[in-house]
């Protein structure tokens, strides 16, 4: 799988120098009501044409993230301060009512549960038509040809007839692709897709991530890639973020991270993930939990679970002091937040 | 203050809550009582206590008739007036009352515990047995009350016995299938199996563990449908069918009043308030209980997609 | 695939129903035999005003019902009967019992579907507007307001709807069922309490569905909220409504017994009230059956409306 879809990664550079679509600037959220930080101070960019893949165990506020892009915050979260630029345009400032015209026009999303997201009593033409109808003002009828040119690009056979489904009818993998074709009817320029294969079966994950690729360059969309597996990561990303309790703990170009990881945490990450069980055909389990990390409020989110710490003997600054994102190697961008890595870079104490 | 405090405080600042109720607040943070619940239990309180000493405080006999004073408006002596026969109409209201409310208590006790006891033994009976109980349930509802009430009635005749059995067999339905519902639940709880694992018996798991962990809903549909229990049981003395004379009750009352209405509304007025007023009263407190049971669990969060 | 698990789904409930039918049928033929009084005598009662009876009369009407036959001799006649709609004559009326079912039926559906549709218009956007924010204070205010419609009884809102709209403004007929005006007060009345349990159903139903991930899903192609809600909303939230219409209807076309009375409308209560009063056999006996048939066909068109407005209905259901 990894092989195929590969060659469809973009050449490093070219994108480098295209216009942000979405520009996350130093976003904070949470939940009053557990008193949770859910996202801690996020910095996060992708370019016009760039699959960005934010990386990072459950629960470290991914979906969060894609969730306050969209302002569709579950009940309870608030947004404490931050800016997620749209083409420049803060979308954290526009007026509710101003987001309809938003949602399914700039910015659309892709879930983990695809069936669920259909609604059960609606053909899914209709569904698939409506950001037609409504970004676009084109009737029902007049968008039918688009939907059912829009269910065959993404690979449904006999469109005529699938277009009067509905959601029970088709598999998780027919979903998600009914779901791709729903959000990318009106031509948004930036997708986040919140796991969008992580419900389905290797094969069908496969075919999907190629969809992804291929609107991708089609259409120069801007992804925005959640997922925890480290191999999809690989497979199509030209970035990738990794998240930790909130905050972003390493960022670079896929390559430069996945190849020399600086933080300890991606390390860990690649240990456990099935790109390094591949070479010593065990799986690692990254020790502790990072639900400790929820009720820290300075020092180094990792240092409970961190062995690095430990064995270059900083403990005690990463307890007490945290962290900046800095240059982690030659890669350009490739940043990561840990003071050992400053550390063994700089020649420091 | 950490920084996670100052965060927080401004979250809250950035979605303001409810403001403080504050005698709602207080009435639930310290009794941990819905207002439905105390208004409800005050209302009804006053009228079961009424009605219970009755015989004492009437300040008529029920059946004494007094010909020349038919009829008669509202005034000191008699506060809602006298009926056809010249009986004082508040007297009325309350010995009517007691038959009404009683009556209700007792095929709605009846109603509970048949319906508990059938729904419990469907639902860990399993198999044809639960499936021919709930065809049965599904029988049932299809007849409205009074209906079902009318057929027994047409075979053993009117009387205080037939009533009962009526508004019983219309009334366990509700129980049966809340009681099914709970047991199938509580059923896959550990020290159910534990039980069963020590080899106690079916009717111990059920005495033992089922009902006492079924009894807070249970309660609350009761105190729900007694308000459908006393108006059922108006409904049938209003068609002559309940309560016979010389004895009388709301319902009976009512359908005496109609004929009078156009002259005298008051007849009419006041057993109907009666009834309307109890039922309401016992109907808050079980729709309190329910809120209070229901109280900070996701049902009450707003959908976060309709901002 | 999709089509056997329907078959078998249509076939396992038609016979349920055949064999409740059969069962109720039993029990609805018992009853003459069950009450203390002699089927002859209960008739000639009902059609005399004299009480003492004439005994060769009663022997006569005996051997012309047929009722020195074995009991089940005589339930299979009339089951036969049954089978073709022949339900005997009403003891009282002398009318042939069918006849009597058709007339009541049109005059009970019309007022019981008018009342039941006024119900469902305005309990769908009270338990919408409800659900809308739970536990604030609109929602309370519907709770307290449904409360308060399932606490009135109906005979008391009759007369006093009839007290003043007829007596006092003249504006409405008392009772009969005549022209548009005089359906107006009974269907009002007879509305009461479906529209307070309908608006809890609904209520509770919108709660659930307005927080489903498809509504999100929706709010996220670009869909405003009130786009969302009637489009993806309100069809979902309807369902439960559509079965407890449903319930109702088969209810209420078993007889409105006490509006019907209060109105004077001839309808299937009234029909019923009266036999029960007269010890009408053949119409109580008709009834039953008449009522679980009723039920049973009304439950399968809802069935079928069910499966029509969520598809996924035909497969979820049989599992259940
Ligand atoms: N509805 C919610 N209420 C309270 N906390 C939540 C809710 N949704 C998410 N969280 C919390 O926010 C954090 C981030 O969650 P999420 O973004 O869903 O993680 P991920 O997608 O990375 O698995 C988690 O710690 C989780 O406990
Ligand atoms: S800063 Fe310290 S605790 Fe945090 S990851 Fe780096 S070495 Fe580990
Ligand atoms: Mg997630």
């Amino acid at each position: 799988m990894t092989s195929i879809v590969l060659n469809a990664k973009k050449e490093v550079g070219a994108v480098q120098l295209a216009e942000p679509i979405l520009d996350i600037r130093n976003l904070n959220v949470g939940f009053a009501r557990n008193r949770l930080i859910a996202i801690d101070a996020l910095d996060l960019t992708v370019r016009r044409g760039e699959i960005v893949a934010l990386v990072g165990e459950s629960g470290s506020g991914k979906s969060m993230t894609a969730l306050t892009a969209m302002r569709l915050l579950p009940v309870g979260a608030g947004i404490i301060s931050g800016e997620v630029r749209v083409h420049g345009r803060d979308l954290l400032a526009l007026p509710p009512s101003a987001m309809n015209a938003v949602r399914g026009r700039e910015i659309a999303m892709l879930y983990q549960q695809p069936k669920i997201m259909l609604d059960p009593t609606a053909t899914i033409g209709r569904q698939i038509a409506e950001p037609l109808q409504i970004h676009r003002g084109l009737s029902l009828k007049d968008a039918w040809p688009h939907v059912i040119e829009a269910l065959r690009d993404v690979g449904i056979p006999e469109p005529e007839r699938r277009a009067m489904s509905y959601a029970h009818q088709l598999s998780g993998g027919m979903a998600q692709r009914v779901m791709i074709a729903a959000a990318l009817s009106a031509s948004p320029d930036i997708l986040i897709a919140d796991e969008p294969t992580t419900a389905l079966d290797v094969t069908v994950q496969a075919q999907i991530l190629k969809l992804l690729v291929r609107k991708r360059d089609e259409a120069s969309l801007a992804v925005l890639l959640i997922t925890h597996d480290l191999m999809v990561v690989s497979a199509i990303a030209d970035r990738v973020a990794v998240m930790y309790a909130g905050r972003i703990v390493e960022e670079g170009e896929t390559r430069a991270v996945l190849r020399s990881p600086r933080h300890p945490y991606t390390q860990a990450l690649l240990r456990s993930s099935l790109l390094a069980a591949e070479e010593d055909g065990r799986l690692y389990a990254i020790p502790g939990s990072a639900s400790a990390a929820r009720g820290l409020s300075c020092g180094c989110r990792y240092h409970p679970r961190c062995q690095a710490a430990r064995s270059l003997g900083i403990e005690e600054r990463c307890r007490s002091q945290e962290p900046s994102l800095s240059t982690a190697s030659a890669s350009p961008g490739h940043q990561s937040r840990c003071w050992g890595v400053q550390v063994t870079a700089g020649g420091m104490q | 203050m950490t920084r996670l405090d100052a965060d927080l405080g401004h979250i809250r600042a950035a979605n303001p809550r409810r403001g403080i109720r504050s005698w709602t607040l207080i009435s639930t943070r310290i009794f941990r009582v819905h207002w439905m619940l105390l208004i409800g239990a005050a209302i009804f309180s006053t009228i079961a206590l009424t009605l219970l000493v009755t015989p004492w405080i009437a300040p008529f006999d029920p059946s004494s008739q007094n010909i020349l004073k038919r009829l008669a408006s509202p005034s000191a002596a008699h506060w809602f007036g006298t009926d056809q026969l010249g009986r004082d109409v508040f007297t009325r209201v309350l010995y009517g009352g007691r038959f009404s409310v009683a009556m209700a208590a007792i095929t709605l006790i009846l109603c509970a515990v048949v319906g508990t006891i059938i729904g419990a033994i469907s639902a860990r009976a399993g198999g044809a047995a639960d499936e021919l109980l709930m065809r049965l349930v599904d029988l049932l509802v299809a007849f409205p009350d009074v209906v079902i009430a009318l057929f027994l009635i047409s075979v053993f005749g009117p009387g205080y016995g037939t009533l009962i059995v009526a508004l019983t067999i219309t009334g366990w339905t509700p129980f049966a299938r809340l009681m099914r519902g709970l047991t199938l639940e509580v059923n896959t709880k550990e020290y159910i199996e534990a039980a069963e694992a020590l080899g106690c018996s079916r009717w111990f798991i059920i005495f033992r563990h089922i009902i006492p962990n079924t009894l807070g809903p249970i309660f609350a549909i009761s105190f729900l449908r007694f308000g459908h229990k006393l108006i059922t049981v108006g409904a049938l003395s209003f068609l002559g069918l309940g309560v016979q004379p010389p004895n009388s009750d709301w319902g009976a009352m009512l359908a005496d009043a109609r004929n009078f209405m156009d002259r005298m509304p008051w007849l009419m007025i006041t057993p109907g308030l009666a009834v309307f007023i109890t039922a309401l009263s016992v109907t808050l407190i079980g729709k309190g209980i329910e809120l209070e049971r229901n109280r900070g669990r996701d049902e009450n969060a707003s959908s976060p997609y309709l901002k | 695939m999709d089509a056997i698990v329907m078959n078998v789904f249509v076939a396992k409930k038609f016979v349920i129903v055949l064999i409740t039918l059969l069962i109720v049928s039993i029990l609805a033929f018992l009853v003459p035999y069950v009450g203390s009084d002699d089927p002859a005598r209960a008739i000639l009662r009902a059609r005399t005003v004299d009480d003492a009876l004439d005994p060769a009369a009663i022997e006569a009407l005996r051997a012309e019902l047929g009722l020195n036959r074995s009991l089940i001799a005589q339930y299979l006649g009339w089951l036969w009967r049954a089978l073709h709609l022949d339900f005997g004559y009403s003891f009282a009326t002398r009318t042939a019992v069918d006849v009597m079912f058709v007339q009541a039926l049109k005059v009970t559906s019309l007022l019981a579907i008018s009342a039941l549709i006024l119900a469902m218009v305005i309990a769908v956007p009270l338990g919408t507007i409800a659900a809308m924010r739970p536990a604030r204070m609109f929602d309370n205010a519907v709770t307290v307001f449904t409360q308060t419609l399932i606490a009135i009884p109906e005979y008391w809102a009759g007369p006093l709807l009839v007290l003043f709209f007829s007596i006092h403004m003249g504006w409405l007929p008392s009772a009969g069922w005549r022209d548009f005006n005089s359906t107006i007060l009974p269907v009002v009345v007879l509305s009461l309490r479906p529209i307070a349990y309908f608006t809890q159903v609904s209520r509770s139903a919108m709660v659930e569905v307005l927080r489903a991930p498809y509504i999100g899903a929706a709010r996220g192609r670009g869909l405003t909220a009130s786009q969302t809600l009637v489009r993806h909303g309100l069809r979902n939230g309807m369902l439960p409504v559509i079965t407890m219409f449903s319930l109702w209807l088969t209810s209420l076309l078993g007889g409105s017994v006490v509006v019907e009375v209060i109105f004077g409308i001839p309808g299937m209560g009234w029909l019923l009230y009266d036999a029960v009063l007269n010890n009408d056999a053949p119409l109580i006996q008709a009834s039953i059956v008449f009522i679980v048939a009723l039920a049973a066909l009304i439950n399968t068109i809802t069935d079928i409306g069910y499966a029509l407005l969520n598809p996924s209905v035909r497969l979820t259901h049989d599992k259940a």
